[in-house]
């Protein structure tokens, strides 16, 4: 039943009644292209009301879950490896960057559940006034959402987090050593130069800004040690440190043109940070805002996920300059 | 002046058998002319490592990560038929060989 303008959300517990039967939903989309399985456009302009219904709809769908499906059905498996479908999308929902990026999931996993009969893979994802219909409380069963809750983070890790770690910690090596100069001569990223080019230029640049440092472990980097100590200055304590991207620098094309598992997993970056693809598009993913100085073990293991930086809030960062 | 603390996933140190400093503070200060991490992208890259952490999918991924390695060494896939034939075949497309 629709919402009269103006109406207010509905509270953030809800629970379903089973009404009206509607005819089950397939959620069976795994298919040979990931155009067909996920496809994630940027949010159409939806009211806050819209918003706030859709987001009490998709908590209540994943309450229902968590309390009616058994552990031990909620995991999937592969080699030894376990998740719950329920935690990820939860995750999803809950850890977005931002406002927009949580309407973005909340929007794309109820299309995901609730499908129009005569939407197609390839068409842009509907509107939440045209999903809300679909998924409202009082006319579907929960539990016909359940089988599209496991495919959607299947799918979600798939084709998202597998690409994503995987790229991660991969920036190519630079093949010139750095001269003596490299410390106080300015260097300028050039976006039309090949990407190895880059590389090397955006490592003076971040050994420039770290001051040759690792930003953990405030160890010297094994090169600038080297010309340090030609000038009487030595570190004790030297390591190779790598040119570290934020965001993998392989995500991008050297030639312009995505692979569409790249594409895929640009558009749901897009998603969860709406405009985070132009900021790093084609040769700015390779700009020093995109980069940290680590340690070759420490840049394997942020590309893969297992450690990240938090901010402190203004108040409480009481210190200057590098590692306190 | 931009402050964060570094945060590791539990596998980190269950991998690692050590921990990275957490009192530890970051700072990032532009210099020469060079910009410092966007905030943007540091909380975008904590956001994604986060879920994976929280949500225990990150032994997944590594379940993959492993098929593919023994894929490359010519081992065999798991013949109960766990193997997750459409991950290996997203990081094919990716052009992904394992390290």
């Amino acid at each position: 039943m629709p919402r009269s303008p103006g109406t207010p959300p509905p509270p953030a517990t809800l629970t379903y009644s089973i009404g009206a039967p509607v005819t089950p939903q397939p959620h069976s989309r795994r298919t040979t292209s990931l155009e067909g399985v996920l496809n994630f456009g940027l949010s159409p302009e939806a009211t806050a009301a819209e918003i706030a219904e859709a987001d009490a709809i998709l908590l209540a769908i994943l309450n229902a879950y968590t309390h009616r499906t058994p552990v031990t059905a909620r995991t999937g498996s592969i080699s030894g490896g376990h998740f719950r479908a329920d935690d990820l999308i939860a995750h999803l929902r809950l850890l977005a960057p931002s406002p927009a990026g949580r309407a973005n999931i909340v929007r794309q996993v109820l299309a995901y559940l609730f499908p129009s009969a005569a939407t197609s893979a390839a068409e842009p994802v509907p509107s939440l006034s045209e999903i809300l219909p679909r998924a409202r409380i009082g006319r579907v069963d929960p539990s016909l959402a359940f089988p599209g809750i496991d495919e959607f983070a299947r799918d979600m890790l798939d084709c998202f987090f597998v690409p994503l770690m995987a790229e991660g910690g991969k920036t190519p090596a630079p093949t010139s050593r750095i001269s003596p100069s490299f410390l106080t001569s300015r260097s300028r990223c050039d976006d039309h130069a090949p990407s190895p080019t880059r590389i090397e230029t955006l490592r003076k640049q971040i050994l420039q800004r770290e001051d040759g440092r690792c930003v953990i472990t405030g160890w010297l980097d094994e090169g600038v040690n080297r010309i340090r100590r030609a000038a009487g200055v030595q570190s004790a304590t030297t390591a190779v440190v790598e040119a570290a991207h934020v965001l993998p620098h392989s995500l991008n094309s050297r030639h312009g043109q995505l692979t569409d598992e790249k594409a895929f997993v640009w558009r749901v970056l897009d998603m969860f940070d709406p405009g985070v693809r132009v900021m790093l598009d084609g040769a700015l993913i390779d700009h020093p805002r995109n980069a940290l100085l680590l340690q070759s073990e420490l840049h394997v293991l942020f590309g893969q996920l297992q450690w990240w930086l938090e901010a402190v809030p203004v108040s409480s960062s009481g210190c200057r300059g590098g590692v306190c | 002046m931009d402050t964060y603390t570094p945060h590791m996933s539990r596998r980190f140190s269950h991998h690692l058998g050590s921990q990275l400093a957490l009192e530890k503070r970051v700072v990032f200060v532009a210099r020469v002319g060079v910009e410092v991490p966007d905030p943007r992208l540091i909380k975008l890259h904590a956001a994604c490592a986060k879920i994976l952490d929280l949500s225990g999918a990150a032994e997944y991924v590594e379940g993959v990560f492993w098929d593919a390695k023994m894929l490359e060494e010519q081992c065999t896939l798991e013949s109960d038929g766990s193997s997750n034939l459409y991950a290996l075949l997203c990081m094919k497309g990716l052009g992904i060989s394992v390290r």
